[in-house]
C-alpha cells in the first residue's frame, strides 16, 4: 500500500528491446557496405596510378596514407557491426570481431613501423622544403595510426573478454552481453 | 526534460547537422551539373558516393534517436522518407549504368579499369543503399510505438490507494 501523493518515476535508460531488432540487423549489412565501399574507393585511386610498385619506398609511403586517410569510414562501419553485435547479442559475431580488431591491430603496428622506415628513408632523399611537408604527411598518418591501432586492440580485448566473461559467470552460453543495474540486483 | 531524453535528442540533432553540412557542401556541385550531359551526371553521382558514410551515420543516429524516444509520428515520417529514398536510390541505378556505359564508349582505347571500378562501386552503394533504405522503410512505417527507451524504472507513476 502506497500512502501520500503519488511517486514520480525516476527516469532511466533500460535495456529493453527496441522492438526494432529487424532495424538494428539492418546494421550488419549497412556497415559490410560502407566498408566494401572504401576499400573499393582505395583500389580504384591505386589502380589510377600508372603503376605497382611495392619495391618502391614512395609508392609504399603514398598507398599506406591513401588507406589510413579512410580509416573514419571504416571506424563508422565497424562501430556499425559492433554495436548490432552488442545489442543484438550475438556472441560468435563479437567473438569474431573481437579475433579480427586484434589481427587487424597487429597488422597495423607492424605496417605502421614499415612506414616510418619508408618515411626516413624518403626523408634523407629529399630537399629541406619536400621534408618539410612529408614530415607532416608522415606525422599526420602516424597520429591516425596509432590511434586506430589502440582502438582496434582495446575493442578486440573488450569483444573477447565480454564473450568470454559472461560464459564463465553464467556457466553457459545464453546470458546477457550488457547487462542493466536491475539485472545487477 | 530528462538527461536520457534530452541526451537522446542530441544524438538526433547531431544527425540531422551531419546531414545537413552533406547536403550543403553538395549545393554547388547540384547547381552546376549540367543535367543533359552523361558526364555531369556521372559526376554528380560519383560525388555524392563519396558522402555515403557521412550520410548512413546520420540517418543511423537519427532513427536511433526517434526510436529510443518513442515517437511513432516521427518514427512513421521517418519511414515514409526512406520509402521514397530507397525508389529513387533504385531509380537512380539504370541511370548510372548507361552513363558509365557512354563514358566508357567515349574513351575510345584508353583504359577504363578505374572507370569500371568506381561504377561498380557506386552502382553497390545505390543497390544496397536502396535496398536498406526500402527494408528499414518499410520496419518503421509499421511501427507500433514501442514503448521508449527512455522509462521509469519503476514503471508508471503508482496511484495512491485509500488507507
Amino acid at each position: 500500500v502506497v500512502s501520500g501523493s503519488p511517486r514520480l518515476p525516476e527516469p532511466t535508460v533500460t535495456d529493453r528491446p527496441l522492438s526494432a531488432s529487424p532495424l538494428l540487423f539492418l546494421l550488419y549489412p549497412l556497415g559490410l557496405l560502407i566498408f566494401a565501399d572504401q576499400v573499393t574507393d582505395v583500389l580504384a585511386l591505386l589502380m589510377a596510378q600508372p603503376a605497382v610498385e611495392t619495391g618502391s619506398a614512395q609508392w609504399r609511403f603514398i598507398t599506406f596514407g591513401l588507406v589510413t586517410s579512410r580509416i573514419t569510414a571504416l571506424v563508422l562501419a565497424d562501430v556499425m557491426i559492433l554495436g548490432a553485435a552488442v545489442l543484438l547479442q550475438h556472441r560468435i559475431m563479437l567473438r569474431v570481431m573481437g579475433f579480427l580488431h586484434l589481427l587487424v591491430a597487429i597488422t597495423l603496428a607492424v605496417t605502421l613501423v614499415l612506414f616510418l622506415l619508408d618515411a626516413l628513408e624518403l626523408r634523407s632523399l629529399m630537399r629541406f622544403d619536400d621534408r618539410q611537408r612529408l614530415v607532416a604527411a608522415a606525422s599526420r598518418t602516424f597520429v591516425v595510426t596509432s590511434l586506430a591501432i589502440l582502438a582496434c586492440a582495446a575493442a578486440g580485448i573488450l569483444a573477447l573478454r565480454a564473450t568470454r566473461s559472461s560464459r564463465h559467470r553464467r556457466g553457459h552460453k545464453s546470458g546477457p552481453l550488457v547487462v542493466s543495474a536491475d539485472d545487477a540486483r | 526534460m530528462t538527461e536520457a531524453r534530452g541526451f537522446l535528442l542530441l544524438l538526433g540533432a547531431a544527425g540531422g547537422v551531419i546531414f545537413a553540412q552533406q547536403f550543403i557542401e553538395m549545393l554547388p556541385a547540384l547547381q552546376q551539373t549540367d543535367y543533359g550531359e552523361a558526364a555531369g551526371r556521372y559526376q554528380l553521382l560519383a560525388r555524392a558516393g563519396g558522402r555515403a558514410p557521412a550520410v548512413a551515420g546520420a540517418h543511423v543516429l537519427i532513427i536511433g534517436a526517434a526510436l529510443s524516444l518513442g515517437h511513432p509520428r516521427a518514427v512513421r515520417l521517418l519511414g515514409s522518407l526512406h520509402l521514397g529514398l530507397g525508389v529513387v536510390l533504385l531509380a537512380l541505378l539504370p541511370v548510372l549504368l548507361l552513363d558509365a556505359g557512354t563514358l566508357a564508349g567515349e574513351a575510345s582505347g584508353a583504359p577504363t579499369s578505374g572507370l569500371r571500378v568506381q561504377a561498380g562501386r557506386i552502382a553497390a552503394l545505390l543497390l544496397g543503399g536502396g535496398v536498406l533504405a526500402i527494408v528499414a522503410g518499410r520496419h518503421l512505417k509499421h511501427w507500433r510505438g514501442a514503448p521508449s527507451m527512455v522509462t521509469s524504472r519503476s514503471g508508471p507513476a503508482e496511484e495512491p490507494l485509500p488507507g
